[in-house]
């Protein structure tokens, strides 16, 4: 066997595999996760990498027999599809801002539609025909729309790709900006891995549209592959460490009480230009209940703390939390919490100059979860 | 190449694919380490992944591409002779928790591999590639003149891989039995190993066998039998309940989080170490000490000495909420908080939070040797103690006997 072949299908299968292996580890801890969203997000990401490692099987079978290809090619359509569809899911989940919303089911509906086509196309080429279209590779060696429709997977791939990939980057831009106002946990709120993940979707695009474009086989045995290999190795282990370690943080949908009380304050507004000394008397009063909060109860030593966490102490909700946070000291929750630590930590600093803490500790107790979530708070200020 | 020829040839990379995806979880975890211990026990599985992924990796070059193979040969004789050890070592590291008897690991142990795969190294440079290249291609069966021994020593990995396994095998269940003989004995409310690694012993004594096959059966039946398969499958799953162990830090429940805290107070002595008589002395005391909170603000700073703020946290036993302040001390002696934050520092040698932990620590150590919390959860326990979580408990442990660690270091120097 030529070294050249060997090394092609270890790349292929590492993909296979490596999903495989995700998607098992998915499930193992969907098996103990605590609570509904985290079973919620371990399942859809099962599936995903199992979809995921199916997808890798179709270009596998291309390279190791004809054959196998053809009949896999009806599967490899809804395969493809899907596996996006769920890891639009899976972002979405993640992403939630707090609105309740429902996921359309066109995104379900669509790739079945799409499938069906293309099977029907399929079965009406000659076996004959597609065994040659793929031993070959050349995808321009028939001109039947039937034959083009046959080996339109990685086109339809391209295009799925594409789209849920911009999509997916429109939710993490939405969550980034309603994250600090829910959690003060710098280094969980910090998604980075999240567009790491969907850049690196994005990524894998080149491959399967240059086989779109060129002849497959050249494709398929040229260096690309390895490259090819080693982004999904990457965005596979992504995602396996980072759900697995819990490092995200999901906005807890708003209670419904919480959307009666808003017009209130609307009410709030209004009336301010009549009855000023009212309205600012009932700021004055919150104000001073506020500050008396922060200091009493440090509620900012609780490295996760979210703003769902004052609403009890304070007894109202987190939409006027926010807004209050955001007027009166004009910075959102998140920067505004890490304010209060890095005081803590000075303070802290100062009484302990015996020097019997160091430094790392010192940081925790002020409430940052790590020295590195600290660092990033001290260069915000 | 139909999908049983494929089968056949990915077989041996399967766990090379299962220990990559493991080392780089495990390398992409080591960074979140929380203490020096865990920090350590990731690096002996990202070796470990390592071992496996090269050694594998070679293995299919036996097979499929002898060229590179004459050149991997004496690390894959490392690699395999490794692993059974640094399998021993971290289960060593996770039994070796239970107090005063603790000792450190007997690196001499990682020596016999390293001698082996050198003698090997330092052989094959003598001898030309081809002919290497002749003997891989020739498997066992053509053994040039005059290299009989070298030869047997060039082929002898699965032998070498199922001896070490076995001796290490046998170390690491006699080391299993000794702990569980050790908490079983009463003394000590360790937790036990929990499926995952029952489940692991397993596993790797099944895998055992397969490495001996290779030397029985001639090694191209051995390599497509349904009994390599099986051997093979059971390492991915090896592998994968392993990554899963370290990433989500499973292996700290089987003792690191519950060791008994050996953490000594030295300057609170008179808070009660003895389960419950003492406490009920205290309790009979109570009547004694006048509740401090109702005496006039001028006498209560007077009150401040060490005899009332014993007696103020024996009675009280503020430690076990885990949201107390200094604030509310001050609030309870009507006093302001820096006053009891001085007074606390000059008395006990110590700020209010290590102050605090201190006490949970010894709460918590009371409570273990409580016989009714026998088999209650760790975690459950540590709350009782007024910890937060057990991440906090494992800092605080970590902060002491570091501390400790530094004094005793500074006593010798002198």
């Amino acid at each position: 066997m030529e070294t050249g072949y060997i090394i092609q299908i270890i790349a292929l299968s590492s993909s296979v595999f490596s999903a495989g292996i995700g998607s098992l580890l998915c499930f193992l801890y969907n098996r103990e996760a605590g609570d509904r969203v985290q079973r919620k997000l371990s399942r859809t990401m099962g599936w995903a990498f199992l979809l995921g490692a199916l997808c890798w099987v179709g270009p596998l079978f291309y390279v190791l027999n004809p054959a196998l290809f053809i009949g896999f090619n009806y599967v490899l359509f809804p395969v493809l599809m899907y596996n996006l569809v769920l890891l639009y899911y899976f972002i979405c989940t993640l992403t939630t801002t707090g609105n309740r919303e429902r996921f359309s089911p066109i995104h379900y509906l669509l790739p079945i539609v799409i499938s069906i086509i293309a099977a029907v196309c399929s079965a009406l080429v000659p076996y004959d025909v597609r065994y040659e279209l793929v031993r070959t590779g050349d995808l321009f060696s028939s001109n039947s729309v039937l034959s083009y429709v046959f080996s339109s997977s990685t086109l339809v791939f391209c295009v799925y790709n594409i789209t849920y990939s911009l999509l997916a980057l429109r939710r993490a831009n939405r969550y980034r900006r309603a994250v600090e106002d829910y959690s003060s946990d710098s280094e969980k709120n910090s998604i980075a891995w999240v567009y790491l993940f969907i850049i690196l979707i994005i990524i894998n695009i080149p491959f399967p549209f240059a086989s779109t474009l060129m002849n497959r086989n050249a494709v398929l045995t040229s260096p690309i592959i390895i490259i090819g290999a080693a982004l999904a190795l990457l965005q596979h282990v992504t995602i396996m460490f980072n759900l697995l370690s819990e490092n995200y943080v999901v906005i807890v949908p708003k209670e419904e009480d919480e959307q009666e009380i808003e017009p209130e304050e609307e009410q709030e507004k209004e009336f301010s230009n009549g009855e000023t000394s009212v309205v600012s008397r009932r700021a004055e009063i919150f104000r001073e209940r506020f500050e008396r909060y922060m200091q009493e109860k440090k509620p900012f030593l609780n490295p996760d703390l979210k703003i769902t966490d004052l609403c009890a102490g304070l007894s109202t909700n987190r939409t006027y939390i926010s807004a209050y946070i955001n007027k009166e000291y004009g910075m959102n929750f998140s920067r505004y919490i890490n304010h209060l630590r890095l005081n803590e930590a000075s303070r802290l600093r100062m009484e302990n100059s015996g020097g019997d803490i160091d430094p790392v500790e010192i940081v925790r107790l002020a409430g940052f979860s790590s020295y590195r979530s600290y660092k990033r708070a001290r260069e915000v200020w | 190449m139909t999908l049983g020829q494929y089968i056949v040839f990915i077989t041996f990379m399967l766990p090379a694919f299962s220990a990559t995806v493991g080392g780089v979880l495990v390398a992409l975890s080591v960074r979140y380490s929380l203490t020096a211990r865990e920090r350590s026990v990731k690096c002996l599985f990202l070796a470990y992944f390592s071992a496996m992924a090269f050694a594998w990796v070679s293995m299919f070059f036996f097979y499929h591409l002898p060229e590179a193979f004459v050149y991997t040969n004496s690390l894959t004789m490392f690699c395999l002779s490794v692993q059974p050890v640094i399998f021993y070592h971290f289960f060593w590291l996770m039994v070796n928790q239970v107090p005063d008897k603790r000792t450190r690991f007997n690196y001499w142990h990682y020596l016999a591999p390293v001698l082996i795969s050198l003698v090997l190294l330092v052989w094959s440079l003598t001898v030309p590639a081809d002919v290497r290249l002749e003997m891989i291609e020739g498997r066992r069966l053509f053994v040039p003149d005059g290299l009989e021994i070298y030869a047997m020593l060039f082929f002898s990995k699965p032998e070498m891989n199922f001896l070490f396994g076995i001796i290490y095998m046998v170390m690491t269940i006699r080391l299993l039995l000794r702990y569980y003989v050790i908490i079983e004995g009463n003394k000590y409310t360790l937790r036990k190993p929990q499926g995952w690694v029952l489940l692991l012993i397993g596993a790797t004594l099944c895998v055992l066998p397969a490495a001996a096959l290779g030397s029985i059966l001639p090694r191209e039946s051995a390599y497509a039998s349904g009994a390599m398969m099986l051997s093979v499958g059971l390492l991915v799953m090896q592998h994968i309940v392993l990554t899963y162990a370290v990433v989500r830090r499973r292996f700290m429940l089987l003792a690191e989080e519950l060791p008994v805290p050996e953490t000594e107070i030295e300057n609170v002595e008179s808070i009660p170490s003895e389960p419950i008589e003492a406490v009920e002395s205290v309790e009979s005391i109570e009547p004694d000490v006048p509740p401090v909170p109702t005496e006039p603000e001028k006498k209560a700073t007077s009150k401040l000495n060490k005899e009332a703020f014993d007696a103020f946290i024996r009675r009280e036993k503020p430690f076990l909420n885990p949201h107390y302040l200094i604030t509310d001390l001050a609030d309870a002696f009507e006093t302001n908080r820096t006053y009891v934050s001085n007074f606390i520092n000059t008395t006990f040698g110590m700020n209010f939070s290590r102050y605090m932990n201190n006490l949970r620590l010894k709460e918590l150590k009371r409570l273990l040797r409580l016989r009714a919390n026998k088999g209650k959860s760790p975690t459950d326990l540590l709350k009782e103690a007024g910890f937060t979580n057990p991440r906090q408990y494992n800092r605080v442990l970590f902060v002491e006997q570091s501390k400790k660690k530094k004094k005793s270091n500074e006593t010798t120097i002198e």
